[in-house]
């Protein structure tokens, strides 16, 4: 059918008409043929007819007169026409007396004349009738003509009658008609070809070339100049051609215009070497531009036209976010699509790409189906930025944090710190030499030695501190969260700086040289009421300078009170020390009564003498003890002397009401790993009776380790010792506790009993502790007791075992074996 | 319907004539197809000339003073071969009783006007100082000779072959024939000057096949007599008899005859016009002979 399109028109119209032509001229032809046949069937059948009229008349009369001969002549010139086959003249016999062929005259009819039919003679000659036939195969009129005649024998005038028989053939005059019919066809089709050979030269002329022309003039390559369109054409064709040209001069001046567009746009995208890209979202088709495919380092083919092409190229990290822009996008929340991301480069490597985009056609659902954007390369931009934010932050020769993150940071610690109760520290740390250096050996030895301090700072930092570089040689180190305890804080800050101390006093290599430095220290703790992180930074300063002032050499506290406490704490560790290795410590007893006065048991307390200084308050080296190790041998010593201590008083004879000595076991020494294999030791080498030891221990070990504290008093409870809760109420009374613990004893703090009978509250308190221990089937001791009233008050609210002034101060060993004596002595008396 | 090129039969004429009977002959031994020509039996001269004149027929057979009498009435022909030359084919037969061409005084004569008997007819007048004053003369064509010898009422007739034979047959003297003519009479093969280059194919077939017959009838001649005497209605005999006053001419002898210039032809019929004209038999003949031959036809009939 599409190449049926393409004949031209000058071969399809002329095509036409000589179809067209050849139908109809064929018909009409055939009509003609027809018609023309009967008009020449009806023509020879007169003309037949008229010759054997004529020869009826002419015969008769010669045949009469007896003239035979000139009825031959008649005869022979009657037949002088080629369609004339035979006339012949048959009398009543059936003989041939007359013929236009000589050698048939007075044959038998029947036999020598063709197509006769000898059954009709006597039809014609009685009827007198002329009979006309038409034999269709042989295309032949057949005439019978009645014909009076005078008997041969010419004797007699008798009429005898005859009949004149023509034979007239019309295939001759049907084959002239076919011929000319023929001929005239074939002159027609002549003059019908030669008509449309003009017909197509003119069609040719006036419509094909001008045409063709016309669209030779359309598949010009470059449509932005203007056509020439040839306007010669004849009526329609001359108007199409006007139209066309028209319409072309239209378009050109359109396409320039679009071509000056898109040049402008096509210049500021190549200047502006951003990639395009243009999302088919219907047909999942994405088309990316050449500098699309180049911005990553591929070629031309190296990437399809698929969306995971991008998609699998963006960073993990960025993924989610590129997700969430295009999302805001579709769903209308924003105008534009933004986000910048990275992209895999055919390398390996990635490159920051800012990608932007809109929507330019949506479905019927008003779901986006198409997105066109372009892509920026910005990683030069994103490092730039990235450097300068890395400057803003960080120190350039150290590649430490700077002093604007210093301060964020303090400034975040100091808030985190106030909000955990946990102390931190700062501390300011400045290298004296590095001046020197700075000046002799240049800027940058200088830097070199930073860079090394910073590196060093760094490794012996641990993992939550924070190092920056302030200024010069001058580095600050954040200790967050150090201790709850500000002293504890203050005394691990010191430790931090001793250890940096140490580090940094071995030598650096700088080129050839070793330099060795000689650093100070200076400390400031936070959270600190009222100080802003600025506050704090100078206040480290502050303490750095004077550090050569310090307690401890080249390390200063802000706090001169903190130093000195820490200070003092150090010299008393170290007393402790001594006194231990010099046997200083002695026990005392402080006796625990019943409410009849009787000696029910004792407490061991650690008492110190120190030579000139007299004795040392328990509460001024125990807290020094517990926050160093030096609690450990110290309890262990007090362990070990109490069994033996209660070993001298059982073989003096312990009264029979004295069941329990009681031993303060401090948490550390509780928790320490060897406790129970050392208390199981003494107890093995003085052989005493376990179940008179109880050991006391305090609330907050009990809330921190309460699996490990468990199960370390079950092996001693074993054992047969006894247990007892110290400064009962004060901690953090979680009743829940004291169901799962193997302890036998419950002992109120003293502070509730100071005030006991003055506050209202205490009582109430004191009551419910009584009443607890009870229902526990604990015993309930009350320590601190200085009045009688008190005691009346504790006993009537149920508690039945007291400790105080009231009812006995604290003993040394001798005077309270005479106690223990006396008591043996009121108990037998009692006994007895 | 055919698509063969159409083509119209030739229409052959000739009266009874000895070396005419050729032409029937050759249609009896079918060397002529009836589609290609129609042959008309005609029954004398007279006939053949109104046929030839009012263009019935494309090929006539006629004699030469026959043929110049068409001429001089301006019809357009072509003498396209010779037959033969009669030798006392014509004579003047007289009832028995007569014995002297003087006899026919006061006697009736019939004769064919526009035949060659004509001439004869004038030179019976020369020769016997009678005229048309003294003798009564009727018309009588040549296939009306028999039937009024046979009557009675005419006294002498001027008869051709083959009826001559038959006139002699019944007891007819012939006082004169042709051989004393001083010009012979030659028969011809004309055609229609019209027509000539067109059929000219056709005719030269038609010529071909006419001599093939004169051979058929020389190699067979019992056989060719026993037909053509059928046609006649003759006895084989009297049309043998009537041969002999005839002498054929071959087709190259013919040819011969038509060829050069002035031909044999031409030659021969500028006397007879002349003697014609000086009879006033003839009109003036216009024409010049010579252009009234035409030995291309017969040419091919021989060579090709």
């Amino acid at each position: 059918m599409n190449k049926l399109r393409r004949v031209s028109l000058s071969i399809i119209l002329p095509s036409i008409l000589f179809v067209v032509f050849i139908v109809l001229q064929g018909s009409v032809f055939f009509l003609e043929y027809r018609q023309a046949q009967q008009k020449l069937f009806v023509e020879a059948e007169q003309y037949v007819k008229g010759v054997a009229g004529h020869l009826q008349t002419g015969l008769s009369n010669s045949l009469m007169r007896l003239e035979k001969a000139q009825a031959q002549e008649l005869v022979s010139t009657a037949a002088l026409n080629e369609n004339i086959k035979t006339i012949a003249v048959v009398d009543n016999n059936q003989q041939i007396v007359l013929s236009n062929k000589f050698r048939e005259k007075y044959l038998f009819a029947k036999l020598q004349l063709k197509q006769y039919d000898g059954d009709l003679l006597d039809r014609v000659i009685i009827k007198n009738e002329l009979i006309v036939e038409y034999v269709k195969d042989s295309q032949e009129l057949l005439v019978y003509a009645p014909l009076q005649m005078i008997s041969k024998g010419n004797s007699l005038n008798r009429k005898f009658n005859g009949v004149i028989f023509i034979r007239y053939s019309l295939s001759s005059a049907y084959s002239e008609l076919a011929y000319e019919g023929y001929l005239a066809l074939i002159k027609i089709s002549l003059i019908l070809i030669a008509t449309i050979f003009l017909l197509i030269l003119f069609i040719n002329r006036l419509v094909i070339v001008p045409l063709k022309r016309l669209a030779a003039s359309t598949i010009l390559s470059d449509i932005t100049n203007h056509i020439e369109v040839d306007q010669s054409g004849l009526g329609e064709v001359g108007l199409l051609q006007r139209s066309f040209a028209t319409l072309t001069s239209e378009v050109t001046d359109n396409i320039n215009k679009l071509s000056a567009s898109e040049q402008r746009w096509l210049y500021a995208l190549s200047g502006a070497r951003d990639g395009v890209w243009d999302w088919n979202i219907d047909k999942d088709h994405v088309y990316f531009s050449h500098r699309w495919k180049e911005m990553l380092g591929y070629h031309k083919d190296d990437i399809a036209t698929d969306i995971t092409e991008w998609e699998d190229r963006i960073h993990p990290e960025d993924h989610l976010n590129v997700f969430k822009d295009l999302q805001a996008h579709f769903i209308g929340r924003q105008s534009f699509f933004e986000n910048t991301h990275r992209l895999l480069c055919s390398n390996g490597d990635y490159r920051w790409i800012l990608s932007r985009g809109q929507t330019i056609s949506w479905d019927v659902n008003g779901k986006p189906s198409r997105i066109i954007g372009t892509n920026t390369d910005v990683t030069s931009y994103k490092e730039m930025h990235e450097k300068i934010k890395q400057q803003a932050q960080f120190d350039e020769v150290t590649e430490l944090p700077n002093r604007a993150q210093l301060i964020a940071h303090i400034t975040q610690e100091n808030l985190r710190a106030q909000h955990n109760d946990l102390h931190g520290a700062l501390v300011f740390i400045d290298c004296n030499q590095y001046k020197t250096i700075n000046d002799l050996q240049g800027h940058y030895k200088g830097d070199e030695l930073l860079f090394l301090i910073a590196r060093r700072l760094e490794k012996h930092k641990s993992e939550t501190d924070f190092i920056a570089h302030v200024n010069g040689s001058e580095f600050v180190a954040i200790l967050p969260d150090l201790h709850g305890s500000h002293e504890q804080a203050a005394e691990m800050a010191l430790s931090f700086a001793k250890r940096l101390n140490v580090v940094l006093r071995e030598p650096f290599e700088i080129g050839d040289e070793n330099l060795i430095l000689s650093c100070a220290y200076g400390i400031t703790l936070f959270p600190s009421e009222g100080s802003e992180a600025n506050d704090l930074l100078r206040q480290s300063a502050m303490a750095m300078k004077n550090a050569q002032d310090s307690q401890f050499g080249n390390i200063s506290f802000f706090a001169k009170n903190i130093e000195e406490k820490i200070h003092r704490n150090h010299t008393l560790q170290g007393q402790i020390r001594h006194a231990l290795e010099h046997d200083e410590f002695t026990l005392d007893f402080q006796p625990r009564v019943d409410v009849d006065g009787c000696l029910v048991g004792a407490e061991a307390l650690s008492r110190w003498f120190r030579g000139e200084q007299g004795w040392i308050n328990p509460a001024d080296f125990i807290p020094v003890a517990e926050d160093s190790d030096l609690i450990i041998p110290l309890g262990d010593w007090v362990i070990h002397n109490a069994f033996t201590k209660l070993k001298s008083w059982v073989e003096n004879g312990l009264p029979s009401h004295f069941k329990t000595l009681s031993i303060n076991v401090s948490p550390k020494q509780l928790l320490q790993q060897g406790f129970s294999h050392s208390v199981e030791k003494h107890l093995l080498e003085t052989g005493i009776d376990a179940s008179l030891i109880e050991f006391e221990i305090t609330e907050t070990v009990l809330v921190s380790h309460m699996e490990l504290v468990i199960k370390k008093l079950n092996k001693l409870k074993l054992l047969g010792f006894r247990f007892a809760i110290d400064d009962f109420g004060t901690g953090y009374s979680s009743f829940s506790y004291l169901s799962i613990l193997p302890v036998s004893t419950l002992k109120i703090d003293q502070s509730f009993i100071t005030n006991l009978l003055q506050q209202e509250n205490q009582k109430v308190i004191v009551g419910a502790i009584i009443n607890m221990g009870k229902s526990l089937n604990l015993d309930v001791v009350a320590e601190g007791v200085e009045n009688k009233e008190q005691l009346e008050f504790l006993a009537e609210k149920g508690c039945h075992q007291f400790q105080g002034y009231f009812v006995g101060t604290p003993l040394s060993n001798k005077n309270f074996q005479t106690v223990l004596n006396n008591e043996k002595l009121k108990s037998n008396k009692l006994e007895s | 319907m055919s698509c063969a090129p159409y083509q119209k039969t030739l229409t052959i004429g000739a009266a009874p004539w000895p070396n005419f009977e050729f032409v029937f002959l050759a249609n009896e031994l079918g060397y002529l197809d009836e589609n290609n020509y129609s042959l008309f039996e005609l029954t004398s001269s007279t006939s053949v000339i109104q046929a030839f004149q009012s263009g019935k027929l494309d090929v006539a057979f006629l004699s030469l003073d026959e043929v110049l009498t068409l001429v001089a009435l301006g019809i357009d022909l072509k003498i396209i071969s010779v037959v033969d030359s009669s030798s006392g084919g014509d004579a003047l037969m007289v009832k028995p009783e007569l014995k002297m061409l003087e006899d026919l005084k006061w006697h009736s004569i019939g004769y064919e006007n526009k035949a060659a008997g004509a001439l004869l007819l004038d030179e019976v007048f020369t020769l016997s100082g009678l005229n048309n004053q003294t003798v009564q003369l009727y018309e009588v064509k040549q296939n009306e000779v028999k039937d009024a010898y046979l009557r009675g009422n005419i006294d002498a007739l001027i008869a051709r072959e083959p009826v001559k034979q038959e006139l002699l047959a019944l007891g007819a003297r012939e006082l004169i024939n042709s051989t004393s003519l001083n010009l012979p009479i030659t028969h011809l093969i004309v055609t229609r000057g019209d027509i000539y280059q067109e059929k000219e194919l056709q005719i030269a077939n038609f010529l071909r096949e006419y001599y093939n017959a004169y051979h058929f009838y020389e190699s067979n001649s019992a056989d060719a007599l026993a037909t053509m005497s059928v046609r006649l209605q003759l006895y084989p005999y009297l049309l043998k008899e009537a041969f002999l006053n005839t002498r054929f001419i071959s087709a190259k002898q013919a040819l011969m005859r038509l060829s050069g210039s002035p031909s044999n032809i031409e030659l021969q019929a500028k006397q007879l016009s002349k003697l014609m004209s000086e009879k006033h038999m003839l009109g003036q003949i216009q024409t010049n002979i010579s252009s009234l031959i035409s030995t291309r036809i017969l040419e091919r009939a021989i060579y090709e």
